[in-house]
């Protein structure tokens, strides 16, 4: 049973150009290890050295976040629909430029 | 490519739209406004149909420097026209006081958002009026947002 994931343009030539894709798993770090199989590098570039989904991006569950959830021990299950949404944010003032690239 | 993918080469965003940016902008000040832009693109063209205002969910002592969009904001609008033929197209926000030109945090950012249009309001040098213009990040060369013409 598959579960959808979007993903963004950002991170689109890691998978070939796809915009979605459909894997398994019963957590989201499952789900993002199966379709990193076929995608190498999804997963590092979405998650940092400690583990965790990077700041700059956002996971969701059917709309929910999974920072307010269980993180990537998220459950997950068929039909649901998983997106991958980076922060939408700028201005004037200076930010950890370099941190924001994907 | 996707023909939604890629940067934008011309926006259509009537007077209808950008005059209320401006004064959202005015509003906001001194702190950033910023929103959607809900439209239609086909290739490089882009037409804005409306926009969704947002809250500046920046942290309260930078939001005059800085902005930040709920991303479940735009979750809830893309889900709204998934049927239809509208897409958010870009993001809009403004420099409170700076001309419209990306920052090198806006480029940041940009580089997240490849295929969206982002629209500034900000200031000219030496005047006190606010000004529009739109920007677009091409991938093939990201150290330099391109202008988009505004139609």
């Amino acid at each position: 049973m598959s579960v959808t994931v979007r993903i963004p343009s950002a991170l689109r030539k890691l998978t070939n150009g796809q915009s979605e894709l459909t894997g398994e798993g019963l957590t989201v770090r499952e789900l993002l290890d199966d379709l990193g199989r076929e995608n190498p590098g999804l997963l590092g570039r979405l998650t940092g050295d400690d583990g965790e989904i990077r700041q700059f991006l956002n996971v969701f569950v059917n709309g929910s976040d999974v920072r307010f959830e269980d993180n990537l021990d998220t459950p997950v299950q068929a039909g649901d629909e998983v997106s991958i949404v980076p922060s939408i944010a700028g201005g004037t003032g200076l930010a950890s430029v370099g941190a924001v690239r994907t | 490519m996707d023909e939604h993918e890629g940067p934008v080469g011309e926006l259509r965003l009537p007077v209808e739209l950008s005059g209320p940016l401006i004064e959202e902008a005015g509003r906001a000040d001194p702190e950033a406004a910023c929103g959607l832009i809900v439209g239609r693109r086909r290739s490089r063209f882009v037409r804005a149909i409306r926009t969704v205002p947002c809250e500046n969910c920046a942290p309260p002592d930078a939001r005059g420097t800085r902005f930040e969009i709920d991303v479940r904001r735009l979750i809830e609008e893309e889900r709204a026209v998934r049927d239809s033929e509208e897409e958010v197209v870009g993001f809009y926000h403004s420099h409170p006081d700076s001309e419209p030109i990306p920052s090198k945090t806006d480029e940041a950012y940009m580089l997240l958002w490849p295929d969206k249009v982002w629209v500034i309001v900000g200031r000219r040098a030496g005047e006190t009026g606010r000004t529009v213009r739109a920007w677009s990040l091409d991938l093939a060369d990201p150290a330099s947002p391109k202008e988009v013409q505004l139609t």
